[in-house]
This record gives structure tokens, sequence and C-alpha cells, in this order.
């Protein structure tokens, strides 16, 4: 790299990244604060906003709430994108591309008006504030995630190979269980995380569905912003970040586990 | 030999396989769409739920009333300047990790990328912290001798800049990948013909990252103009964008029609922004890339 | 050679002591070379990849800095002047055109650079394109072109500066094989005709050989042997050398006896071998250990008796129509010996025994 570059791009990038990371580091500073209100520089150190964050009942239910979602809209989401991204590869169907579009197309459209448009339907049904339909909702903004990744994995290898194992004697379903299902298991299995992760996380679609039985974990929080920041949001928002780094972490480690196997 | 070709008809891949997630979509999220574009056109309410008579009335109100011109005027400039500001600022970033060795640009990508994993609640209210009252910022300059206080929350300012730092990496990733034809080789090749880093610079590298930036202006606008969460906490009540009047007319003054309205203006100006950046990689695509 | 109608303005090259170390390197990459280029000369360097040549290369072009030695164009030291004052022409491998400008733009990218006025910049573009035969192209963009046109662009953008060396870097890699031969000899002729100074850099000995007046063979950042195309090819002055070009048989044995003129190795397994040998250095003592080194089409087989002393034992042999090419084992080294083929002899067959003759003006003797 040019001397240009050296003296110019990697100062201006640091200062970037550095203001790309302040957030984080002041939220990580205060959790530890001692007063019980915003303030900066902070006045001692402490663990009690952590343990704080566990004695909040609100917290405690949001987080159970988030948690069941999360692990619905995950093995939803997963589910049926990946039974779509199976039925796509179908060339000789003129309502594949149509479909595939259709599937993809939540990804266009913004969450605050997803939010609204769900709202109007579901308070008919009156279905607002339940867990099933704040699955239901999510699985609609996270299964083109799990079509886009499962159909990602099953490009990546010829479909030749089922045919080659259907040649050697295999049954359709063996040919799924022992040829199809492996070659599509990483696709399928960053669709379980992403669901998960991204249910988690949204907060704009749950504002319109969620209530006062049913409120998700970013809901509740939001909620605790808007009316009195403390240190303990601090906290809490650190074990949330920390939750999001530990399941990709893990999630790279078993990967990057089995392709080194694999090779 | 018949029996092979049987066997391998077997394999047609089910389209029907796609149907289960297409009902899915039918029922949450296409009829969502169309019930909204149906309240649109009933007359204003006040509870919510209504099957009111059909009226362009909220239309008219909503281009009409000079508040509402505020809301999309704010709306549209604050998508603009947190489109400009991430832009300028991954710029750097998204030319650095495209002229690295692949382990830095990794290691870059990570740094860079990361943060998306954080909620925008929690990030927001990092925000809060900084630019709060109290804030790092103020404390600071009292530390200096300025008294006078900054009211980043409840302007303008403090929900641009905490969507700038929220939607950077978008910037930096629609940037890296709009910069496929930039390469140090070309830089190399322009100073051999006589150009000094700086010429070399405003003559190759920035012509060729235009794709880019054009990309990152684009999309982080988008993305702007539907955010709800910052605007929300940083504008403390007092500023108005049109996601958060959809949200106060659907869940406060549960005027539906009128939230369905500003969410169909919303969705055309997404649509107007999306469709311009199609149309904009669309001319850039055929200029050709070869690399 | 038309060395008298160079014209006056061409520049001569010399690198001395020029050294490369990358940070954390434990070898420099460039290890102490000295080169150089009379006015008018195609220099090229030649090695596997690895050895260095394209570090020397891109340190002339003044896009790297040497960590130590220095480069001279016309005896003026340029080691320090930066890369947009050397006035280089640079062909890159993978072009390096502009892709956001046109044919027309990329030639007159460096007469910009340079401050030419506009009126006179068309008829350098139009000349420079005419003389790699892309005279209609001006306005086309660089990204519809083929790589045979794409390289002839550079090449016109290089030229068209009218650089006092002009610097190639594997300009010919990224091309098929025929594409590669024709482009070859037309960048040949056109350094021949403008007179220009150039250093080429290339690991196809093929190609190092058609275009050079001297070859640099380089290995492992150092220079092997610097000379004409024959005398490499002939001559080679060490063991790297004989076997990296025209892939050369090597022998190893020691001197039996050595005239004047020839020097006799004797091989074991296979007896005595005549070769010439460099004669400035004096008469190989006897004894003292040496390599033979002889080209495989310069040797000949004759039929033989498995017991006989230096028979050995085909492996296989391919027709290649031309030539037949035979792999034999000797003693256990595989040598290789290309022969023509006529219509009425016939290929050696494999597990067939024979003897090899070659007479001694075709062996080279390397005594070290």
């Amino acid at each position: 790299m040019s001397k240009l570059s050296q003296w110019t791009l990697w100062p201006m990038s640091i200062l970037v990244l550095l203001f790309l990371w302040s957030p984080m580091g002041v939220i990580l500073i205060v959790s530890f604060d001692t007063s019980n209100y915003l303030a900066f520089p902070p006045q001692g150190f402490t663990w009690d906003n952590y343990i704080g964050v566990f004695e909040n009942s609100d917290f405690i239910d949001a987080f159970v709430v988030s948690l069941s979602a999360g692990m619905g809209v995950a093995l939803l989401a997963t589910t049926a994108g990946t039974f779509a991204a199976l039925g796509a590869r179908s060339t000789d169907n003129r309502w594949v591309g149509l479909l595939s579009t259709f599937i993809m197309s939540p990804l266009l459209m913004p969450n605050i008006i997803l939010g609204l448009a769900m709202m109007l339907v579901f308070a008919r049904l009156q279905l607002l504030d339940t867990i099933t339909v704040i699955v239901v909702a999510h699985t609609v903004i996270t299964m083109p995630y799990a079509f886009r990744t499962t159909t990602a994995s099953l490009q990546t290898y010829d479909s030749s190979s089922e045919a080659a194992a259907r040649v050697l004697g295999a049954s359709p379903f063996t040919v799924f269980r022992r040829v199809t299902l492996p070659l599509i298991r990483p696709g399928v299995v960053s669709a379980l995380v992403l669901g998960f992760l991204i249910s988690f996380d949204e907060s704009v679609i749950s504002l319109f569905i969620t209530g006062r039985e049913n409120p998700t974990l970013p809901v509740v929080l939001l909620n605790y912003i808007e009316m009195s920041a403390d240190p303990v949001i601090a906290a809490l928002s650190v074990l949330l970040v920390l939750m999001s780094a530990l399941i990709m972490l893990l999630i790279n480690k078993i990967f990057s586990l089995r392709a080194v196997v694999r090779a | 030999m018949g029996n092979l070709i049987v066997n391998l008809q077997l394999l047609r891949k089910p389209a029907w396989l796609m149907v289960p997630a297409a009902i899915l979509l039918a029922f949450a999220f296409l009829l969502p769409l169309l019930s909204v574009a149906q309240m649109a056109f009933r007359e204003p309410s006040t509870i919510g739920i209504t099957d009111g008579p059909y009226t362009v009335e909220n239309l008219t109100q909503a281009v009409s009333d000079p508040f509402y011109w505020g809301v999309i005027r704010n709306t549209a400039v604050l998508a603009l300047c947190v489109a400009v500001a991430t832009t300028i600022l991954a710029y750097p970033v998204a030319l650095l990790i495209t002229l690295s060795n692949p382990r830095i640009r990794n290691i870059l990508l990570i740094l860079s990328v990361s943060p998306m994993l954080m909620s925008s609640v929690a990030q927001t209210f990092g925000w809060v912290v900084i630019l709060g009252p109290r804030g790092v910022v103020n404390t600071a300059l009292s530390y200096f001798g300025v008294d006078h206080t900054i009211a980043f929350i409840g302007s303008m300012s403090g929900i641009v800049i905490a969507l700038t730092e929220i939607f950077l990496p978008y910037a930096v990733l629609a940037m890296s990948s709009g910069f496929g034809r930039i390469s140090p080789g070309l830089v190399a090749a322009a100073r051999t013909l006589g150009a000094n880093p700086v010429i070399a610079f405003f003559r190759v590298t920035l012509p060729l990252s235009m794709p880019g930036v054009l990309l990152s202006l684009f999309l982080v606008f988008v993305i702007s103009i539907s955010a709800y969460v910052t605007p929300q906490v940083m504008g403390g009540g007092r500023v108005f964008v049109l996601a958060t009047q959809i949200y106060s007319h659907a869940t406060i003054t549960l005027n539906w029609p009128l939230a369905a309205t500003l969410a169909l203006l919303l969705l055309a100006m997404f649509g107007l922004f999306t469709a311009l950046s199609v149309a904009a990689r669309r001319r850039f695509s055929r200029r050709g890339v070869t690399q | 050679m038309t060395v008298n109608q160079r014209p006056s303005e061409a520049s001569s090259l010399s690198i001395e002591d020029l050294v490369f170390r990358y940070k954390k390197a434990d070898s420099p990459a460039v290890d102490t070379i000295s080169l150089s280029a009379e006015a008018g000369q195609m220099l090229t360097l030649l090695g596997p990849s690895g050895c260095g040549k394209t570090t020397t290369l891109r340190m002339v072009a003044g896009l790297l800095s040497p960590t130590s030695g220095r480069i001279k164009v016309d005896e003026r030291d340029v080691t320090a002047t930066p890369v947009h004052k050397r006035n280089m022409g640079m062909v890159f491998q993978n072009y390096a055109l502009f892709p956001h400008l046109t044919v027309g733009q990329n030639v007159s990218f460096g007469l910009e650079m340079k401050r030419f006025p506009k009126g006179e910049r068309v008829s350098h573009i139009r000349l420079a394109l005419e003389r790699v035969g892309l005279e209609g192209y001006i306005e086309r963009p660089t990204t519809a072109l083929s790589g045979g046109q794409q390289q002839r662009v550079a090449l016109a953008r290089a030229l068209v500066i009218e650089p006092s060396i002009l610097l190639l870097d594997e300009p010919l890699s990224n091309l098929d094989a025929t594409l590669r031969a024709s482009l070859r000899d037309e960048i040949r002729s056109l350094q021949k005709r403008t007179g220009t100074t150039a250093l080429f850099v290339t690991h196809d000995q093929q190609e190092a050989l058609a275009v050079s007046d001297r070859i640099a063979v380089m290995n492992a950042g150092q220079v092997e042997q610097v000379g004409t195309p024959e005398d490499i090819f002939n001559r080679p002055s060490t063991r790297f050398v004989a076997s990296f070009i025209g892939q050369a048989n090597v022998l190893d044995g020691e001197i039996a006896r050595a005239t004047d003129r020839t020097a006799f190795v004797n091989i074991p397994g296979l007896g005595e071998l005549g070769g010439r040998y460099d004669t400035t250095s004096g008469v190989p003592a006897v004894g003292e250990p040496a390599t033979v080194a002889i080209h495989p089409h310069r040797m000949t087989l004759h039929p033989a008796d498995q017991k006989e002393r230096g028979a050995a034992q085909v492996i296989s042999s391919v027709f290649t129509g031309t030539t037949v090419q035979t792999t034999l084992n000797l003693a256990g080294r595989t040598l290789r010996i290309e022969s023509l083929t006529s219509a009425s002899s016939s290929a050696p067959v494999s597990e067939e025994w024979v003897r090899l003759e070659a007479k001694p003006d075709d062996a080279w003797v390397i005594s070290s």
C-alpha cells in the first residue's frame, strides 16, 4: 500500500472506528457506575447494576417472552424457508421465480410499516400481545434470510450428487437424509441462528403488536430508556450484546471446527 | 436406461414445497399491507379499529397541512444528513478494506460490521449517555470552561449523530461491495504515468469509487427515512418524522386511517429512492465492471 | 542489429548493489544485484516465480523503495525520485487500464500529467494507437476490448509519454498461447522501432530468448548469469541456469582430462562426456567436480546392449509430430532426449536399451 494510504487512510479509519464503538464503550463504563442516574464520569465501581438486572421482574419476564418467541421464530422461519429453498430448485415451474421474489420481499419493507400493517390485521383477529403473534410477525422478516442462506448452500453443490445417490440405489428419502440434508446443514444452522438473533433484537414491529401482557425485551428496554435511564439499563444492554456475541462466536467455532475436520 | 430416466425424473424438485412459506406471507405480510392501503382511505378515527366510510380526506390533509409537510421535510433532511455523514465517514474505512491484504481486511470488516449485532435500542441508549445534558460531551465541554449545555437530545443533531453511527456498518458494507474496480495496480499505473498521489486519488480512485458511494448514499437514505427508535429517543418527543408520527397516531391518538396514510407516504418515498438506487446501479453495471 | 538507428535520446539504465528486504522476511527478496542496460537495449529479467524479478522491476519503477543500492538512468541517480517523476512507462501483467476511461483517455492520461496542450495530445494519441494497430478504437470503452487489445492499449499508454525506460511486467502471461507469440514479436519490433530502452520481466524462457538483447537469469534474489540469449542457452555459467533454460540434461561428475578447447567429465555410470568450457577462467584441473549440460535435442540415441557401459533404458517416448521426446533412465538418473522424426525411422520403444551420443561441441561443461 502506498504511503498516502498509510498516512491518511489509517488514522481516519481508526477515528471512524472509535466513533463506531463509542456507544458500546460508554455503555460498558456506565454499567459499572455506582450512581443511580446517568452521569459522566462514573462515580465508582460496582457489580450492583448487573445484579439489579436479575432482580427486575419486568426484565426477566420480557426476557422469557423474547427467548420463547425467538426460538419459535428460528424453528418456524427455518423450516418454512428451507422447504421453500428446496422447492425453488424446480426449474420447470414458472411460479417459482415469482414465489422466490415474494418470499424475499419483506426485506424491502420498512419495519415501521410492517408493524402498523400487522397491528391492523391482528387487532381485528384479537391476537395482539401474544407470543404467537410475535412469532408470526418475526417469521415474516426472518424467513427471507433462511431462504437465502439455504439457497446459497444449495447452490454450492451440483444436484448431480443427488442423482448419483439415486443411481447408486438410494430411495428419495435416503437421498434427502444422507445427501441433501448434510449439504445444506450450514445454511440451515445459520438460518436458525439468524432467525433467533433478528427476532431477539427486533423492536419496532414488537412495539406495535405487543402490550402490557407480553412485551419483548427490546420493548421494555425502550420504555425504560424513555422513562428512567439509569445504569441498570446499561448493564442489561451489555448483557444483551454479550449474548449475541457469544452465540455468533459459538457458531463460528462449531463451523470452523467442522471445516477443519472436513479438510 | 429407461429405468434410470424414470428414477431421475422422480428427483424433479417439487415446487409445492414453497407453498407453506407463501401462505404464511400471504396472511401475515400481503394481507396486512393491503389493509394499510384500505385503512388509509377511511374517515379519521379516534378509537383505532374503524370501518368508517371511504374518503381521500387523510391524503389531502397529509399533503396540504403545513405540519405534515414539515414532517416529510424533516424525514428527508434527516435521511439526507445521515446518508451523507455515514458515507463520508465510511469512505476511508471501506477504501482501506479494499486496498488491504486479506488478513487486515478481515479484521477491519469484523471491527466495522460487528456493532450491527448490538440492538439499535442499546446503541441509541449509548448515545443518550454520550450526548445527554450530563453526558460525556457536555461534561467534557464544561471541563474546558464552556458553561452552555448543548441540547443534542430533542434536536435534529442528536438524531443525526446517533443514526450516523448506527448505520455506519451498512455504509461500509455497501461501499466496499461497490469498490470492486478499485485496485492498487491502477493507482500504480497512474503513478508511473506521472500522477502524484493526490492526483492519482482524484483521477483514478475517486471516480472508480462512485458506484460504491452512490450505493451507500441510497441505502442509508432509504433505511434512515424509516428509522423509528433513534428519532423517537434522541428526538425526545420534540422532533417529528414520518415514523414517529405513524407510531403516535397508531398507538396514542388512535387515528389509524391517518397513520396508514402516513405509512403510504413513507412507502412512496421508500419506493422512489429504492427505484432510483436500482436504476443507478444498472447504469453503473452497464458501463461495465471488468474486475 | 540496427543499433545505429537508435535515437539519441534513448537512456541507459544501471542498477548497483540493489537490495530489497520485506519486513519480517528472513532473507532479502532481492539480494545485492547489479545490472545495466545500454540505451535502446531490451534487458530481460528471467527466473522462476519468487526469484525477485518483479520486485526489482518495481524498484526501478519507483513503486518500491530499495533497502539499499542505487538505480541510475543515464548516470543520474533516481533512487530517491518519486514514481511520478521518473518518466518510466510501465506495462502491467493485468493491463491495469483505467476502467472508467475510454481507450483514448487512457492513452491521454500520461500526456495530461505532463501538461501537454490539448491540440498536441490528440496527434500523439492517434500515433500511439496506430503503432499498436488500434487506430479506430480511440472512443471505445476499455472494458469492451479483448485481453490482447487491452494490453496493446497499455503499451500505447506507456510508450506515448516517450519514457526513458519501458518496464514490462510479465505483459503476456494473461494471454493465450498464439496471441502471446504474436504480441511478443510486436512488442519487440515496437521497442526496436522507437529505440526505447526496456526492462522486461518474465518467467517464460521462450519469451526471454525471443525478445531480449540481453538476459539476466535470476534465482532466489540473485543474478545467476547475464548474457545474450545465445550465451544463456549455449554457455550457462551455473547449474541453475543450465537446468532452467531449455530444460537441459545436467550431469554431475569430475574432470577426467581437458584440452584448451574441450573438457572431458567422468560421469558415474555413463563414462566420459566431452564439452566446451569457459576458457576465460583457465583450463580446469583434473579431478575437479564439474557438470555437463546438454540440451535434449543435441543428443542422439543408438541401439545398445543392456550390458554395455553407459547403456540407458527407455522409460517412455512421446511422438509429437516434429519430434519424438524420449525419457531415459541412466543409472538412476532421468534424461530427456528430443529427436527429429523422419518418415523412415521409428520411435524408441519402452524398456528398450539405448546408448547416448553427443558431440563435444554441443555440450557445455560447468566447472565449479
